[in-house]
């Protein structure tokens, strides 16, 4: 069983070493190749210079960081809350669902990448286009996550619950909220690196700071050492964000964690 | 239940499957070509739905050349993907040391939003093909790990033993039991996985190219040729959706004792970012 699934949280100490002892073998080897081969600096530059580009890069990856931050957090934010609240829609009435359900599925069938360039046109410069990009790429996985979740109860709990003549309001909020809450996890998991691909891709198609312009302005000079600095620090943001909504999903639902097999492949579901 | 009454019920279930969608999406049309010629939008900013398709039929030519190029980078970088993901899964399940190591990687690596390398690679390979392929393959290698780990792992112990009492050995377990059950999984991590490779591909078009739909985006937008764009659009987006259907048709014939039961849940594959 991989470590992702079986993993405790008690144990996660001692299952690091072997990773970070890869990590810096691979750091390690990466220095000495860039030392030996007398690669250009502007093809690869190693580890210690990467660091270098941090700290000499700092005002500029700390101005164009937090406009990114904002972009990402408000396009996951609204994929989170509009994703699940479109599902408890879809789930709640059926004809709703049927009017929705198939033009969600439609709409998935769009590749939101290749729309991005329209919401320029439509929206200019501003924030907005990179917001609604990064909420349009996250905002699915939510989606069909939550309603699979609201969807799993076993029809005996929902028989058991109901010959308690619980009313309908009673058998979504004890029931199918609970039941669906991994799910919802789940998703959420999915979208954040897709959130923060958004973001980037908006800036990409028109903008004047952000991480992503950063990132094409650092290939356009050259500087492979800020480009690498300004990749980490991307991947950084994406990797607290997964951490944070672990931290809250392990919060909320203790009862789950422990027994979870394979909620971090929320994708196949 | 008969077999006739099954049929009858998934017949049924189909053209449900199919009117609704159908019938939503006309009506969205059809709103969409009256918003634009009620409020008289210029085709700069919204054109009708009638022209954007026309555009495509009557440029049909441009939308090839370009088109084949994007469809190779896509193919090659998805068979890599799958390639390379299914054996990092495979050695994760082999060995445990492997898993040990990689697996914690993995979890982060897989939020790494891998979109932002193409910037990097195309430092690296220069404007042509090959960044491209590498982008789309990294974005389309984690679904494919994940989903084949899952799949390799999902085996039932019982299952596990009853071949080991049987004097099976380690490669056949794995040949007999693992890498069947982990069949099904790898066709849903594919469906994820060739979506967005497919992105990657575009997006590696985005930041430097001269060919390809992704290019022909950049073109659309600096000319303000919103024609052009949505026709590439509906060249991408359709091209989005016959890679799926080709893939779910590989699938059940790979297959066919899973797709036959299985409750209608892979449309979230489609999911193109």
């Amino acid at each position: 069983m991989p470590g992702w699934v079986a993993r405790s949280p008690r144990s996660s100490i001692v299952d690091l070493f072997y990773p970070v002892l890869a990590l810096g073998l691979f750091l390690a080897l990466w220095e000495g190749y860039v030392h030996v081969s007398q690669i250009p600096n502007y093809i690869l530059p190693g580890p210690r210079e990467i660091v270098q580009g941090f700290f000499d890069h700092r005002h500029d990856l700390l101005s164009h960081g937090p406009i990114t931050v904002y972009e990402v957090l408000l396009g996951y934010g609204s994929s989170l809350v509009l994703g699940g609240l479109f599902a408890v829609i879809a789930v709640w009435s059926s004809t709703l669902d049927k009017a929705i359900t198939p033009l969600l599925f439609f709409s998935q069938t769009v590749s939101k990448i290749a729309i991005a360039p329209l919401f320029v046109i439509w929206f200019g410069f501003g924030l907005l286009p990179k917001v609604l990009v990064s909420f349009l790429i996250a905002f699915f996985p939510v989606f069909i996550c939550t309603v699979t979740g609201l969807r799993s109860v076993e029809s005996e709990m929902l028989e058991l619950i109901r010959s308690m003549s619980a009313t309908t309001r009673q058998v979504f909020w004890k029931v199918r909220i609970p039941a669906a809450l991994p799910y919802f996890f789940a998703g959420a998991k999915v979208a954040v690196p897709f959130a923060t691909v958004g973001a980037i891709v908006g800036e990409w198609m028109a903008s004047y700071s952000g991480l992503g312009y950063y990132l094409l302005l650092t290939q356009g000079k050259l500087d492979t050492a800020a480009l690498f600095a300004t990749l980490l620090t991307l991947s950084l943001i994406s990797v607290v964000m997964y951490l944070t909504v672990l931290q809250v999903e392990r919060l909320l639902l203790p009862w789950h964690v422990s027994i979870r097999r394979g909620a971090e492949v929320g994708v196949t579901m | 239940m008969g077999r006739s009454e099954t049929r009858g019920r998934r017949s049924r279930l189909v053209s449900a499957e199919i009117l609704y969608p159908a019938l939503a999406v006309s009506l969205l049309l059809v709103v969409w070509h009256l918003v634009v010629v009620g409020f008289q939008l210029r085709s700069t900013f919204l054109p009708t739905p009638v022209a954007a398709f026309s555009k495509v039929v009557l440029s049909y030519d441009t939308f090839l050349t370009h088109g084949l190029v994007t469809v190779f980078e896509v193919l090659l970088g998805f068979f890599l993907s799958v390639v390379i993901g299914v054996s990092t899964a495979f050695l994760m399940v082999w060995s445990r040391a492997i898993d040990k190591v990689v697996s914690p990687v993995l979890v982060f690596l897989q939020t790494v939003p891998y979109i932002s390398v193409a910037p990097l690679l195309l430092v690296w390979f220069g404007f042509g093909l090959t960044p491209k392929i590498v982008v789309s393959f990294l974005m389309g290698y984690f679904p494919i790990v994940v989903a084949v780990a899952a799949g390799m792992n999902a085996v039932e112990s019982d299952m596990v033993e009853l071949i080991r009492s049987m004097a099976a050995s380690k490669w056949q377990i794995f040949w007999k039991g693992r890498l069947p059950n982990a069949l099904p999984y790898l066709f849903g991590g594919a469906k994820i996985s060739v979506a967005l490779a497919t992105s990657g591909a575009i997006v590696g078009e985005y930041v430097g190219s001269d060919r390809g739909l992704g290019y022909l985006i950049v073109v659309a937008n600096g000319d303000t040729n919103a024609e052009l764009l949505f026709g590439t659009i509906i060249v991408v987006s359709a091209f989005g959706v016959s890679l799926f259907w080709l893939i779910r048709w590989i699938e059940t014939i790979t297959i066919p004792w899973h797709v036959a039961f299985r409750p209608g849940g892979d449309r979230q594959g489609t999911a193109a970012p």
